[in-house]
């Protein structure tokens, strides 16, 4: 098992796109209409990539090199959203967590230190709490904020965290990743010329 | 019968609750702690494996008689010390212990209360299923079903039929022979006619 990594590069046209995958299931009373949800796990994010109408050679190897790579469902492919490689909001530096934070926990306290006083977080950035396979998390903020004069910063996300992280743990804004695994199916594409191919493209599922 | 404490029973009257199961089978080789929740739980000292090893777990069923209440778990064969232990001789596993447990979680996917205990069972040879591969490839999965019967009540079940052969009847008491016509009498099933319609 190998972890292969999206190019930050990689050529991503229009409609790639992200989904939220809940295992869940709603029971509903006929004569109230009452209803209750029921969980059965926790959400996990479904990536589709979509390369760009045509592909130079240059661009096609990195494609080709990670769906290769990926052989099937057998390795992970750690993935960011191409669409959104950066925060919206101003908050950059080194990041960590400023408390430890607990299994289920929606929010959570960023310490960037001085220099990040009044940088600010934006709904849907994403931020990597935590490095590795099944060691990280991958979550999307859901509430815009400030940091405070020392950097300080509240950041609300979802989904709630999968596992407890200690105090000082890195927070990763720069191609926040997640880990996935392609969906079964093939992968291919078409030649266009001897230089240029078209039809790149990949689903996988987030796996930890 | 199921007793909840409070605060699993305010969960439970409220508009959303997690339910997973936790699942512990006491195989010779070890005791295998799964969860049907799909992030690892850790309880009691063990770390209930969410490895995608336990696919999903039965019906269960309640009720005051004595009849053999049965379960299955189906585990993924994806798990390659759970299929090399299913696969391994079946004595070391059947007429062993499974216990099933429900854990309760809250809209944040944290246990709330204990596990409570919902099934405990011997587990019973297993059937191995692998899946068809799809035709355009692709990873093929499949399930271990492992039956898991209620403790006690498939041997209770068994007893019944002591004694209603002649063989067990000789082996009990040797030369007794009220039973020697018995199976002919089920395989072949005759009308016994009455002492005073034989006298007309």
């Amino acid at each position: 098992m190998a972890i292969i990594q999206m190019p930050t590069t990689l050529a991503c046209g229009r409609g790639c796109r992200i989904e939220q995958v809940t295992v869940d299931a709603v029971g509903v009373s006929d004569p109230s209409g009452n209803g209750q949800a029921r969980s059965y796990g926790v959400p996990k994010w479904a990536l589709s990539l979509v390369s760009y109408e045509l592909l130079n050679d240059a661009e096609a190897r990195a494609w080709k090199v990670m769906l290769l790579g990926l052989r099937g469902s057998v390795n992970y492919l750690a993935a960011f959203d191409p669409s959104r490689p950066y925060p919206v909001g101003s908050l950059r530096g080194s990041l960590t967590l400023g408390a430890g934070a607990a299994q289920g926990d929606t929010s959570i306290t960023i310490s960037g230190g001085s220099e990040q006083a009044g940088q600010t977080v934006i709904v849907g950035d994403w931020f990597q709490i935590g490095s590795g396979l099944g060691t990280s998390q991958l979550v999307m903020c859901m509430a815009d904020y400030r940091a405070d004069g020392s950097g300080n910063l509240l950041l609300t996300f979802e989904p709630p965290l999968r596992m407890a992280f200690a105090s000082g743990t890195a927070v990763t804004w720069d191609h926040p990743r997640g880990y996935f695994r392609k969906l079964p199916g093939r992968v291919g594409w078409t030649p266009y010329s001897q230089t240029f191919a078209q039809g790149m493209g990949l689903d996988a599922l987030e796996a930890w | 019968m199921l007793a909840l404490d409070s605060a699993q029973l305010a969960l439970v009257a409220s508009n959303a609750a997690g339910v997973v199961y936790l699942v512990e089978l006491d195989f010779s080789a070890g005791t295998y702690y799964f969860t049907s929740f799909n992030v690892n739980i850790d309880y009691g000292g063990h770390t209930y494996q969410a490895t995608g090893a336990l696919a999903s777990v039965g019906e269960i069923k309640e009720s005051q008689d004595t009849d053999a209440q049965t379960t299955s778990l189906n585990l993924s064969v994806s798990d390659s010390a759970v299929l090399a232990s299913a696969l391994g001789n079946v004595e070391g596993y059947r007429g062993k212990k499974a216990r099933i447990y429900l854990q309760l979680l809250d809209a944040n996917y944290r246990r709330v209360g204990m596990p409570r205990l919902r099934f405990t069972g011997e587990m019973e040879p297993v059937k191995i299923k692998r899946d068809t591969q799809p035709d355009q490839g692709g990873p093929v999965g499949g399930t271990i079903e492992l039956p898991v019967s209620r403790s006690g009540m498939s041997r209770a079940r068994n007893a019944d039929g002591l004694r209603l052969t002649d063989e067990q009847q000789q082996a009990e008491y040797a030369g007794d022979v009220g039973l020697q016509y018995v199976r002919t009498l089920i395989e072949k099933p005759s009308q016994w006619l009455s002492k005073r319609f034989q006298e007309q």
